[in-house]
């Protein structure tokens, strides 16, 4: 018990450092992040089946049935994002190019799970099942900066979890998924100057919510059917965050002292209270795995029920004439993966692998927001061991084909988005 | 058989590819009035002819040599010019001397044949007026469809009517005969236009009428008192304060036209109780709701009549009725910016309240283009971003001399010069030489 005790204490002090640094990168499945541990992105994520170390917790809960004594892993990934944009006639033209600034993101994870009996794993994880930063170069001029700026969608997972074996080789696993987030979002207000009848920038306004708390669940299987050959499933359920916010709405000076003084008149000032929410979609995966020798290979399939995102809505409580409601219309969207692993030794393994991650969003809503497209993910790994303690390391290389609007953006925001992605997990693990 | 089987290849060819052969934009020629002509902020003048919607289709279309009859600044009549913005706008010419025509020398007909204020017949049968953008375009070389036809065109476009139902909402009177060509007139004359124009064998397109009664110049002064710093009603007792028309308190529903703006600053509409004068504004700056009910009948009917004759001889037809109406009951999204017909701020409208600015134009260019292109055209849309402002340097605030409006009463000012030298572009019909 005393152990249980500190292991929550140790896994508060991760949360309270890690609340503040969780942003993730967009441009994946919706904003869905699968780098939640280093051998499993070593698999490429295709990692249900086996769930063979305490990320487990993410990727199927069962797992953990399996694990012996108590084990740490805890790690980081730093992702690298890049995005461009060509824009399309009629706007924002032909001629215009766009970059993105995400800058270098580092979702952290924590997992530590601890025996309890026999039959009995507990667990506790956190981890960044979603998250999204937008951010494009040149606020000031970015061609797309009044549908938005800057987005941030913020957040983590605590994710208490039991596995319980209901015999040697087939064990059922559950979680309490307790999804903390908050969004930030920034954006320019145009207006018609109407001494020269030209848009210019007639305000910032940026909107930042609280922190929400929403719950979920997650149940996990997997069967050892042979001694080669195994199977896992998990399904993750959807979980609502609703936030309240405030919009802050900054002038900008025109240069014009008449055109201010109407632009004072007309605008919101200072800070106006906001509601918003999200829904984040539920997750099914399924995978195979089978060892042979030195040789473990997996195959996975991941379902995300992106169609319960049908639409942002931002409520303005004192102004509902600001309300706004974005329209995304997502798809529920499916990832394939598959994970190859050669052991060397008792010490060493290397890893690759390849995934296919679908697009839920249609054209329409391909945005400055969520430029959201395919990936192809390929990934390359290793692990190191030493006693009770062991490290891994994955590369990600993500490539998306060029997303296009099709000139059907529902903001009339029209051209292509080239995203692609570097990401670098490194874990640490440890059994005592 | 061999030669036989490449007759029929080519015919399949020719089938396959009617589309890009209606589209030829070797000589493009376009007949209307002054939205085609590129009239702006009351003004035909080459800063904006050069932005018409013919010249920026021509553009697009990559047409060398498209002419137009180019008036140099600041204008004939000299360009209105938002003056300054608080308390009130007040909106007047640039200047009180015009510009001068710098093309009429050309020695063949304009491509851009449109000119301000004529009507169908004007189109069909004017040649003169007496001094007028009719002598100024025309140039004694013939009628406007005669001299489209005289150029042996291969594309044109045909934009006229919209005088024929304009003058009725700029003069606030609905007279059929007077300010409203009859219907059965008008489209006797329109089909006399296409059957000219379609002989020369042209790919043809048409644009038909948009409701003249969702303009900023009626819609922007309410029938009731406002606030001129937020537009919002003047309540006494809870109550609106509605404007004295000509047969007494205007119902809600009535449109008062920019004109009114010169009266209400001196009181005239506004009630005693309120520190008016208690006198009725006249007939001419109000469109009661019968009046408004004629002009959309006539609207109505003429674009039938538009639709009908253009469906028979195969040329697609642009509604700018609906698009603009849709403009003006939801805005129009670019980019996250929403264009409205509201005026001075809405985008779309240029300083008369009447005529589209460069923005404006742009955007129903596109609508052109979409439309040509959907007819076997494949025209690149302007590219919006230079229009707006938001994708070049050339934003940035014109300073202006300052005149502070003198009344409490009027949302803004429309000079008395400016509303003397908008109605010349809209000559009553009966009055015509």
């Amino acid at each position: 018990m005393p152990m249980f005790r500190r292991a929550r204490a140790a896994a508060l002090a991760v949360l309270a450092g890690a609340g503040a640094l969780a942003p993730a990168p967009a441009r994946a499945a919706g904003f869905a992040i699968f780098e939640q541990g280093a051998k499993g992105m070593g698999f490429a994520g295709a990692f249900t089946a086996q769930a063979s170390d305490p990320s487990a917790i993410f990727h199927n809960a069962a797992g953990i049935a399996f694990l012996k004594g108590k084990q740490v892993y805890i790690g980081g990934t730093l992702i690298q994002p890049s995005t461009t944009f060509t824009g399309a006639d009629p706007f924002p033209g032909a001629s215009v190019t766009e970059k993105g600034d995400v800058g270098l993101l580092v979702p952290p994870a924590a997992y530590y799970t601890q025996r309890f009996s026999e039959r009995v794993v507990f667990g506790i994880g956190l981890h960044t099942p979603f998250g999204l930063t937008t951010s494009w170069a040149n606020p000031d001029t970015y061609s797309g900066r009044f549908l938005s700026q800057k987005a941030e969608l913020r957040g983590f997972s605590l994710n208490p979890t039991v596995g319980y074996k209901l015999a040697d080789r087939l064990a059922l696993g559950v979680g309490l998924d307790v999804r903390f987030s908050s969004v930030k979002l920034q954006r320019r207000v145009p207006v018609v100057n109407p001494f020269t009848q030209k848009v210019i920038d007639a305000a910032t306004v940026d909107l930042e919510s609280n922190t929400d708390v929403g719950y979920g669940f997650n149940v996990g299987m997997l069967a050892k059917i042979s001694e080669s050959l195994s199977a896992g499933a998990q399904y993750r359920h959807k979980v609502k965050n609703n936030y309240d916010g405030s919009a802050t709405f900054t002038q900008l000076p025109t240069g014009n002292a008449q055109l201010d003084a109407r632009l004072t008149a007309g605008l919101p000032q200072g800070s106006q209270p906001v509601t918003t929410g999200i829904e984040f979609p539920a997750l099914f995966s399924g995978g195979v795995a089978w060892t042979a020798g030195d040789w473990t290979f997996e195959g996975d399939i991941d379902w995300y029920q992106w169609s319960t995102f049908r639409q942002l809505t931002i409520v303005f409580t004192e102004r509902p004439d600001l309300s706004e409601n974005i329209v995304e219309d997502y798809k529920n969207s499916w990832q394939y993966r598959l994970g190859l692993e050669r052991r060397i030794g008792e010490r060493y393994a290397v890893r690759g692998g390849y995934f296919f991650d679908q697009s839920p969003a249609p054209d329409p809503s391909v945005s400055p927001l969520l430029p959201d497209a395919e990936r192809n993910g390929f990934a390359l790994g290793g692990s190191w061991k030493s006693g009770a303690f062991h490290a891994d390391a994955a590369l990600w290389y993500l490539l998306s084909p060029e997303r296009s609007t099709n000139g059907v953006n529902r903001d009339d925001y029209n051209g292509s988005y080239k995203n692609h992605a570097v990401t670098l997990g490194i874990f640490l693990g440890f059994s005592f | 058989m061999r030669t036989r089987l490449l007759a029929v290849l080519a015919l399949l060819a020719a089938a396959a590819l009617p589309a890009s052969a209606q589209t030829n934009f070797t000589t493009y020629v376009t007949v209307g009035d002054s939205l085609a002509a590129g009239f702006e902020s009351n003004s035909l003048v080459e800063t904006h002819q050069n932005r018409s919607v013919p010249a920026l289709i021509a553009r697009q279309a990559g047409v060398q040599g498209f002419q137009q009859p180019l008036i140099s600044e600041p204008g004939i009549p000299p360009e209105l010019t938002l003056v300054s913005l608080v308390p009130a706008p007040v909106l007047a010419p640039k200047s009180s001397t015009s510009g001068a025509p710098k093309n009429l020398a050309l020695a063949r007909p304009y491509n851009n044949l449109a000119v301000p204020g004529a009507t169908s017949i004007d189109a069909l049968t004017r040649t003169t007026d007496g001094g007028g953008f009719h002598d100024l375009i025309l140039r004694g070389l013939g009628t406007q469809v005669q001299q489209a036809v005289a150029l042996r065109p291969t594309t044109i476009t045909i934009w006229i009517g919209n005088n024929d139902v304009l003058g009725a909402a700029v003069r606030g009177r609905a007279v059929d005969g007077v300010t409203l060509t009859p219907t059965d007139i008008f489209r006797s004359v329109y089909l006399q236009i296409v059957t000219a124009l379609k002989s020369t064998g042209a790919f043809i397109v048409a644009a038909n009428l948009p409701d003249v009664t969702t303009i900023p110049y009626v819609t922007t002064i309410k029938p009731y008192l406002t606030n001129p710093a937020t537009g919002a009603p003047v309540l006494v007792g809870g109550n609106q304060i509605p404007l004295l028309g000509p047969v007494g308190p205007l119902p809600s529903n009535a449109l008062v036209t920019i004109a009114a703006s010169t009266l209400l600053a001196q009181g005239i509409g506004i009630p005693t109780i309120v520190g008016g004068t208690g006198v009725p504004l006249p007939d001419e700056v109000v469109l009661d709701p019968s009046e408004q009910a004629i002009i959309r009948d006539h609207v109505n009917v003429n674009n039938k009549s538009i639709q009908d004759i253009c469906g028979a001889a195969n040329i697609p037809v642009l509604d700018l009725r609906t698009i603009l109406n849709d403009v003006a009951t939801n805005g129009r999204n670019v980019g996250g910016i929403t264009l409205t017909s509201s005026f001075l701020s809405g985008g779309i409208f240029s300083y008369d309240g009447v005529h589209p600015n460069d923005i404006g134009n742009a955007v129903v260019a596109n609508e052109f283009i979409n439309l040509i292109n959907a007819h076997g055209g494949s025209l690149p849309p302007v590219d919006l971003g230079p229009v707006l402002g938001v994708t070049s340097a050339e934003a940035g605030v014109r300073a202006s001399a300052l005149r502070p409006s003198s009344s409490r009463w009027v949302p803004f000012e429309f000079s008395a010069e400016a509303y003397a030298d908008l109605l010349a572009v809209f000559p009553r019909l009966d009055g015509r030489p």
